[in-house]
């Protein structure tokens, strides 16, 4: 028998080694009083168990003592996280933390952490839902940047929209931005019919910032009015090659007449770039749309030509490409 | 109103909306708020519909069953939010202090209610609420006598805006790619349309419309047409189309298909008054819509606003098809009897016109002649006054005209002319009358004449 792998009976004993491990641990922390015995004991557990009321207890209140040592206090917040899921009362006193004046950014920070963990299912965060958006609303303005963007993010994740419009003006009057340009783009386009459209598309116009343009395509992908300027840029060569790309995953998502338009110019373009190329044909070849160009005799062509590149990976790519064709007509 | 504004606009105005009917609730209000409880997923609409409701006189039981739905759909977060000036309150706060309200009339629910507590993830306080209202559902003596005398229902006929003409002529593109005008596709029998668009992100809505289209088309038997148009038609392309109802277990065929509408959808939006808003290309705000289309792609009834109840479609779309059968019957027998009268014999000339015509002699069937015009002139008598009658009614008297016209003729020929030509002129009126009487709206439409009004 390989040395690496473990019998059944070798496994169980790992499992019950791993359980009275846990068991030491918590115990030591229940029993802990002083700086020393609260560390030793916090640092060896890495979790408190969802039904462990004394270890989760003597954590949640190591967690919200003012009076208490910060890095206890952050390290209690980062193993709580099972035990908050099916606790109202523990999350609630966490999310209390997020809104306390005066309290410590670091235990803010581990606070947030800990809810944002349990955030997708916690029945418990769930019940807990109006303090917890308030308590994000809280902080937005707050000094520590990793903090509020965490909670802009959130907040924004949720179509709060009070957020929203904060960002939105901030893109009209950066004097006034919640986050940074990309950022607040990014946020603003997962709500598409916010009314944001006007703004992205001005800033997707005018700002030279690539990761600014990158986003607002994405924000714009399915906006109709962005669909010209979406095309111009995929066409565009002095653009910067990830905005391009950006570009041709937007375009052929929502107007794929207009992609495939573009896709022939860019492969029959001897001097355009490389990727550009080999992502248009795959576009086209992952999405089966071989009978879309199979009666274009030129544009085939032109993919042969690819056949014979300097370039490795587009000799690759058209090849497969006209395999795919291939196999398309034997079988149409 | 909503043209133009942002999904976060619009729910603040719906719900400012909402809120403002917390004093005074009438009933015409009821299926918006209902609405609103059954499909909203936005807790802020939730908690203002919970709090109209209380603006009703009287609790109404069979609201109650929304407020128990509500309270599933806000599994996606509650928030705060202030209706009187001093109180924050929640959404699910409304809901129960709604609950609360209804006391006794929502004793028939007492057993959904209590449900609640395993259902939702309550904590403390939730709970505590939740209890309240319970004990006050117990608790409550009042006599809440009928429980369903309101009708919520929401379906109904409709008078719907502007001519069919204009929509008849509108391009559809279905799921496969293929065209076909709005009054090729729906003509020649029933049809139930609905409308989506695969965006919609409440699974209450669109979603559920489609999948319960499904369950339509297979009750239905393919006695009506089932068809789905997009509010979305630039997004919606024929694939996402086809994929939307393949998902949702829809079977295509040419009697089932999605369509989107490239140009000239206001028309259709017009026509049908639909419940959709839009800021610029996307949709901000669309209600629940099925109509139900006669054969000739007129929509004769509505569902709008909460789930509809696929039984009540289906006996519109029986009822329509079997007064189509009544209305054929009634126009055969209607033209049989007028052609009948109009060529019974009058006269001994007329008797021996058609026994000659069959080959007898004509001077032999002269012994009837004697009672034949006494007859006539009785028939003659029944045929104007029920077709004055059926005029009066249709409101065209064309029909009468040309049938008193007929008579006249054929009596003054039987009593003074006893001319060939003018007794067949004389049965021609009364044959015209006949037929114009059954065909009389037709030839209004086609024509723009009648005689309308007398």
């Amino acid at each position: 028998m390989n040395d690496n792998s473990n019998s059944p009976d070798q496994f169980g004993q790992q499992i019950d080694n791993t359980v009275n491990e846990y068991k030491a641990s918590a115990e030591k922390l229940v029993q802990a009083n002083t700086y020393q015995e609260k560390e030793d004991a916090l640092y060896t557990m890495h979790y408190v168990h969802a039904e462990d009321r004394k270890a989760g207890v003597k954590t949640l209140q190591i967690a919200t003592d003012k009076k208490e040592v910060i890095n206890l206090r952050v390290k209690a917040l980062q193993i709580i996280g099972n035990y908050l899921y099916n606790n109202p009362a523990a999350v609630k006193k966490i999310i209390g933390l997020l809104s306390a004046t005066r309290e410590n950014t670091k235990v803010k920070r581990a606070a947030l952490d800990a809810l944002l963990a349990i955030r997708f299912a916690s029945p418990a965060l769930l019940s807990q839902m109006p303090a917890f958006r308030e308590g994000l609303r809280s902080i937005i303005h707050d000094r520590d940047p990793e903090l509020a963007a965490k909670a802009i993010e959130q907040l924004a994740a949720y179509n709060d929209p009070g957020v929203l419009n904060l960002l939105h003006e901030g893109l009209k009057n950066p004097a006034v931005a919640l986050a940074p340009e990309a950022k607040a783009i990014q946020l603003l386009g997962i709500q598409h019919t916010g009314g944001f459209s006007d703004t992205i598309r001005e800033r997707l116009q005018k700002s030279r910032d690539t990761d600014v343009q990158i986003e607002a395509i994405h924000a714009l992908s399915g906006d109709p009015a962005a669909q010209d300027d979406i095309q111009n840029i995929l066409e565009n060569k002095s653009k910067q090659k990830y905005v391009r790309l950006a570009g041709l995953s937007a375009l052929n998502a929502t107007a794929p007449h207009k992609f495939l338009e573009s896709a022939k110019k860019i492969i029959g373009d001897p001097s355009d770039y490389n990727d550009v190329k080999v992502a248009s044909l795959n576009a086209i070849a992952m999405q089966g749309r071989y009978n879309e160009i199979s009666g274009d005799a030129e544009f085939l062509d032109q993919v042969k030509s690819l056949t014979g590149h300097d370039n490795a990976i587009v000799r690759k790519e058209s090849s497969n490409f006209l395999a795919g064709h291939e196999s398309y007509l034997e079988n149409a | 109103m909503y043209t133009g504004k942002s999904e976060g606009e619009v729910i603040r105005i719906k719900g400012d909306l909402m809120a403002g009917f917390h004093h005074n609730l009438p009933i015409k209000a009821l299926p918006y708020i209902l609405e609103e409880l059954q499909s909203a997923r936005h807790p802020y609409l939730i908690a203002s519909a919970a709090y109209a409701l209380r603006g009703l006189k009287t609790p109404l039981p069979q609201t109650v069953p929304y407020l128990l739905k509500a309270a599933g759909n806000l599994a996606h977060g509650d928030d705060t939010f202030f209706f009187d000036q001093d109180e924050h309150t929640t959404a699910l706060k409304e809901l129960f202090k709604t609950i609360k309200w209804h006391g006794a009339y929502a004793k028939a629910y007492i057993a959904n209610v209590t449900a609640l507590s395993d259902k939702l993830y309550l904590d403390r306080e939730g709970k505590k609420l939740l209890k309240e209202a319970i004990n006050a559902i117990n608790g409550d003596a009042r006599q809440t006598g009928n429980c369903c005398d309101e009708d919520l229902f929401c379906g109904g006929n409709i008078k719907p805006f502007g001519g069919i003409k204009k929509i008849k002529s509108l391009v559809l593109e279905d799921q496969e790619g293929g065209q076909i005008k709005y009054g090729e596709f729906f003509n020649g029998k029933p049809a139930v349309l609905v409308f989506f668009y695969s965006r919609c992100d409440n699974p209450d809505k669109c979603s559920l419309t489609i999948t319960r289209l499904a369950h339509l088309q297979k009750q239905l038997e393919g006695k009506a047409k089932i068809a789905a148009i997009t509010y979305d038609a630039e997004y919606d392309v024929a694939h996402r189309l086809k994929n939307y109802g393949l998902n949702r277990q829809i079977k295509f065929n040419n009697d089932v298909r999605f369509f989107r509408v490239n140009a000239d959808f206001e028309q259709l939006r017009a026509y049908l008054d639909l419940g959709v808003n839009y800021i610029g290309p996307y949709v901000n705000k669309h209600t629940i819509e099925l109509y139900v289309l006669n054969s000739k792609g007129e929509a004769v009834a509505s569902f709008s606003r909460l789930q509809w109840e696929n039984q009540e479609v289906i006996n519109k779309v029986n009822s329509l098809l079997n007064s189509k059968k009544t209305t054929t019957a009634q126009s055969f027998y209607s033209i049989l009897l007028s052609a009948g009268m109009a060529f019974f014999p009058k006269c001994p000339l007329c008797v021996m016109a058609y026994l000659s015509a069959f080959g007898i002699s004509g001077m032999n069937a002269l012994w009837v002649g004697n009672w034949l015009f006494p007859a006539m002139m009785v028939l003659f008598g029944i045929n104007i006054l029920v077709l004055a009658m059926r005029c009066r009614t249709n409101r065209f008297f064309l029909p009468l005209y040309l049938s008193c016209t007929g008579v006249v003729i054929l009596i003054g020929d039987h009593l003074l002319l006893h001319e060939k030509a003018v007794t067949m002129a004389g049965l021609i009126c009364i044959l015209a009358g006949a037929l114009t009487n059954a065909w009389g709206r037709r030839l209004q439409q086609m024509f723009g004449f009648g005689l309308v009004s007398a």
